[in-house]
């Protein structure tokens, strides 16, 4: 194979790629399409054309977000009066200062970097495969592997993965929005066309980035990565930025106000301290040390850290949530329609039950018992040649275990014909398929049209209801009898009592087609059923029970039989009695049509069963309309518009399309009900956090400013100085409200009502415990320094020098402490989330070290003008401090305003 | 710590293979110890965890280059 740089290859002919001959192209490209790229080939072109990627706009490199720190208005405050100390040759002053601008921005470096690198981190996990046919057989392998020669297969649902050049699809139709604009599927075939053709009408190619929208086909791939339609216009469109969450736009707005009645009352502090005598530079640095102390301008910064985190800790636990809003969102989840099969279920399909005309077998204990035993031959083995040869799915025996590609139906047929000792492959060859009406939510059947030693013949499956409506025939011993409207109504009824055991039924038919009819699905005889059983998952069960206690619905919405439907919402607890309303999909009228009435029984349902993807979309709207917030499910290539419209798309990482990936807003990786409730849960904890976090954030805040207005207001002959506001902002206010950020959730979690998605992160109810906590704090801290006076050392004068330290430390001890207050009242003290957070112990003793530090290093002290204190004054420092979180746990125990339990 | 099981578990993957790797296990008698545990418990263990599945790592890609 000669050796070619992508460009040789563009240009060695001058025909263009979807004007070059088959033949002429593939051999161009050194394809085979009968066995395709062997590795070692693959391993060569790789290296010669690099993977199959579109380049990144570049990454914001680590200096520029350090950078960005020192964006900040409260920064160039701070930097002014460093300026102004210097000015006025106060240097140590201006040196601290400046010190602490610079820890300020590595913190804020330091968790902006964080984020990103989660986020990164994220992507990686969702990565797209291609299915490939390499050494003979069809693979899936990750998308960037993908080289120019490659053969591919696609079917509606899958993204295109490279440039390529069809010869051969069944019905195919791919949707390029992405390229041309064009929003109708665009309807692809093999062929040559015309030089000067252009992009749109393109039809014998396809393009990176589009998505097949209906049927399926092969390629040959003939571009990849930048040397691609969408890398040629991929440095146009850079990469798209997660955009500010719904959560992040409330704190940043809530920042500003804040920072609006800080500067109010701080510009009062300045003047009454001027007034009172006290000096002007001291009152300049007082008044923005207190500015940047009582503002939590990281608000925003820390939440998204939250939210990141909270994504990371997520994909561990096999959900990748792909926006972070949606994290927010998963909070306040009041609905949660979620399909049946795949996700309730385990998708592992196995024929437990024939039915035909001459007879029916299901499977017992006994290995023994086969179905031949049971059926006439001819109709056991035209059910089989369906089960065959109606199917697209691959399935090869691999060192005593079995591999299978495709759909989990489908693979469950063809493990039910390799068990009982069909040879699929030489059935398969000697039956060639020559067309394909691939399988449709909306016809719910498939068809294939074969030749066969027989001549040409259509083979059909799908829904009972659906495939016997196209039966004129019925498989009576070897020959056709008529298909009566009694005996359609008979099958309908086997199928109803086989699906009302659990099984999901499948029905088969075919015909001759000896007249090579175009229209398959017309005058079939009808074989029989197949009934496959599709455990319900195990873990199901118990997070719907814990749906139920948070408040929580859930619906199911499946395209399945109703008594199927019914059977598996029993067993798992979405309903309590047979009795309860079953939707049909046929009862549901386009949603313009509706009626209270119907919405109303909508609303009320549990089960819907043989939905439509467009009925998805409606049921969705039904809720929306009262206010729910509704999670939906979906893996189909037509589930994209309802997943799209949810509050929360939610689509199959296993089993799922690719498209119902890319627009969803959760994908989950083990398909499993279990895990939305994992991330609904997660959802609440980290608002639960971010909360928890704003509240000990704003109530020390609150404290400084407190004390701080308290001395200047009653002239006080002690105060603290700006330095120490600032290490109070530093010290107590970041570490334990980072912790706070990361604690697990409470006990309670998951049995309160979802979150009201309006509300505002700080309601009246709050403010009102934080004005007590920040009350509590000022009170034990000035009390402190009255009780140390008339305690410890009376009858001495006042101490100014003593009665600061005592304020300084009081305050920080009270802070610190005061982190324990954030747990939950429904567990005892040392139970409680907070005291279990190893973080947040992690963080005190940190604290505790830096206070011991600044004490014992001298030039530390002396710049925080601190000085040396006795024993009593220590315990009743910290004493206070203590004293403080009681009282206020005794308040929330008491029921002074109502906790978060209430 | 007292008692303690290891997880492993390989899923196949797009790009190779995912392994998850897990310890669990019961903490310490002694109220020093179960504080130690209660601290630094969970680092050690990821720490042990992270090892382990760096080292697998590279004594795979040591075999692969060997053999090719």
């Amino acid at each position: 194979m000669v050796k070619m740089t992508q460009n040789e290859v563009h240009n060695k002919s001058s025909d263009p790629m979807w004007a070059s001959q088959e033949n002429e192209l593939f051999t161009r490209l050194g394809a085979d399409i009968k066995q395709g790229l062997s590795a070692a080939q693959a391993a060569t072109l790789l290296q010669s054309f690099g993977p199959n990627a579109i380049a990144n706009a570049e990454q914001t490199p680590a200096w520029k977000i350090f950078l960005r720190q020192f964006k900040s208005p409260l920064v160039v405050l701070l930097v002014v009066a460093a300026s102004a100390s210097f000015a006025f040759q106060e240097w140590l002053d201006g040196t601290a200062i400046l010190v602490v601008v610079l820890i300020n921005a590595l913190i804020g470096f330091y968790m902006e970097f964080q984020a990103g690198r989660s986020m990164a981190a994220l992507k990686k996990m969702v990565a797209i495969s291609a299915k490939a046919f390499r050494n003979g057989k069809l693979s899936e392998i990750n998308l960037e592997m993908l080289v120019p020669g490659d053969v591919i297969y696609f079917e509606a649902g899958d993204m295109t993965p490279a440039d390529a050049r069809l010869y051969n699809s069944a019905q195919l139709q791919v949707d390029e929005s992405s390229l041309t604009g064009e929003s109708v599927p665009v309807e692809k075939e093999p062929g040559v066309l015309p030089t000067d053709t252009p992009l749109a009408e393109q039809s014998n190619l396809l393009f990176k980035g589009t998505f097949v929208t209906k049927g399926n086909g092969w390629a040959v791939v003939a571009g990849t990565g930048m040397n691609t339609e969408l890398g040629k216009i991929a440095h146009l469109v850079g990469t798209s930025e997660q955009a500010a969450t719904p959560l992040e736009k409330k704190l940043e707005a809530f920042s500003g106000r804040l920072i609006k009645i800080t500067v109010g009352l701080v510009v009062v502090i300045f003047g009454v301290g001027l007034i009172g005598g006290k000096p002007i530079l001291e009152m300049f640095e007082t008044s923005i040390a207190l500015a940047v102390a009582a503002v939590p301008e990281g608000l925003s910064i820390v939440a998204t850290l939250a939210l990141a985190q909270g994504m990371l800790r997520l994909a561990r636990q096999k959900v990748i949530v792909r926006k972070l809003s949606a994290v927010e969102t998963l909070g306040g989840t009041t609905v949660i329609c979620t399909d049946k099969t795949g996700t309730l279920t385990q998708n592992k399909m196995e024929v437990e039950a024939l039915a035909s005309a001459g007879g029916a077998w299901a499977k017992s204990d006994d290995a023994a018992d086969l179905p031949l035993g049971h059926l006439p031959e001819a109709q056991y083995r035209r059910l089989l040649q369906i089960a065959i040869l109606c199917n697209n799915s691959e399935i090869t025996a691999h060192k005593k275990h079995l591999k299978e590609i495709g759909d989990p139906l489908e693979t469950g047929l063809l493990k039910f014909a390799l068990l009982l000792g069909e040879d699929i492959n030489a059935l398969r060859h000697k039956s060639p398929k020559l067309s394909e009406i691939p399988f449709s939510s909306e016809t719910k059947i498939m068809a294939t049209s074969h030749k066969t030693p027989e001549g040409k013949m259509v083979f059909a499956k799908g829904a009972a209801e659906e495939l016997l409506d196209c039966c004129s025939f019925l498989l009576d011993a070897d020959k056709n009898a008529s298909m009566t409207p009694q005996r359609r109504k008979a099958w309908l009824a086997e199928a109803e009592k086989m699906a009302s055991s659990g099984l999901k039924v499948i029905a088969g038919a075919f015909k001759l087609n000896t007249k090579d009819s175009k229209v398959l699905t017309k005058d079939l005889v009808f074989a029989g059923l197949f009934g496959m059983i599709d455990p319900p998952r195990k873990e199901v069960p118990a997070a719907i029970r814990q749906c139920r206690d948070a408040g929580i619905e859930v619906v199911m919405v499946t395209g399945d039989h109703p008594a199927a439907a019914k059977a598996i919402g029993r067993q798992l607890g979405i309903i309590e009695s047979d009795d309860a309303d079953v939707v049909l999909g046929k009862e549901m009228p386009d949603y313009e049509k509706l009626k209270a009435a119907d919405k109303t029984r909508w609303a009320a349902a549990k089960i819907f069963a043989r939905v439509s993807p467009k009925q998805k979309l409606d049921l969705i709207r039904v809720f929306q309309e009262r206010k729910a917030i509704v999670g939906m499910t979906g893996d189909g290539v037509n589930d994209a518009p309802a997943l799209k419209k949810a509050d929360i798309g939610i689509a199959m990482g296993k089993h799922g399309t690719q498209v119902a990936q890319d627009v969803a807003d959760m994908v989950l990786r083990d398909d499993s009900f279990a895990s939305i409730v994992v991330a609904i849960r997660q959802g609440r904890v980290i608002f639960d956090n971010i909360r928890k976090f704003v509240i000990y954030l704003l109530s020390c805040n609150m404290s400084e400013l407190a004390v701080i207005a308290i001395v200047s207001l009653l002239f006080l002959h002690f105060q603290l100085k700006p330095l120490q506001i600032l290490f109070i902002n530093l010290v107590t206010d970041v570490l334990p409200a980072l912790a706070l950020g990361v604690t697990a959730g409470g006990p309670l979690v998951m049995q309160q009502k979802p979150r009201n998605t309006e509300e505002p992160i700080i309601d009246q109810r709050r403010w009102r415990r934080i004005f007590f906590y920040a009350s509590v704090i000022t009170a034990a801290t000035i009390g402190a320094v009255y009780f140390s006076h008339y305690t410890i050392h009376a009858g001495n004068d006042w101490d100014p020098a003593l009665c600061n330290n005592i304020l300084f430390f009081t305050l920080i001890f009270s802070q610190l402490f005061h982190v324990f207050n954030m747990g939950s009242m429904a567990l005892p003290f040392w139970r409680t989330e907070v005291v279990r957070n190893r973080y947040v112990w992690f963080a005190l003793g940190f604290c505790f070290l830096i206070v011991a530090l600044l004490y014992n290093i001298v030039p530390v002290r002396t710049a925080l003008s601190v000085s040396p204190m006795s024993v009593a004054d220590w315990v009743v420092s910290i004493g206070a401090g203590l004293l403080a979180m009681v009282i206020i746990r005794l308040g929330k125990h008491l029921k002074f305003f109502q906790n978060e339990e209430q | 710590m007292r008692w303690y099981r290891m997880g492993f578990e390989t899923t196949p993957s797009e790009s190779g293979t995912m392994v998850t790797m897990s310890i669990t296990y019961e903490p310490p008698r002694g109220w020093f110890y179960r504080l130690l545990s209660f601290l630094f418990g969970g680092l050690y263990c990821n720490w042990c965890l992270n090892n382990m599945l760096t080292d697998t790592k590279k004594a795979l890609e040591h075999k692969n280059s060997h053999a090719e």
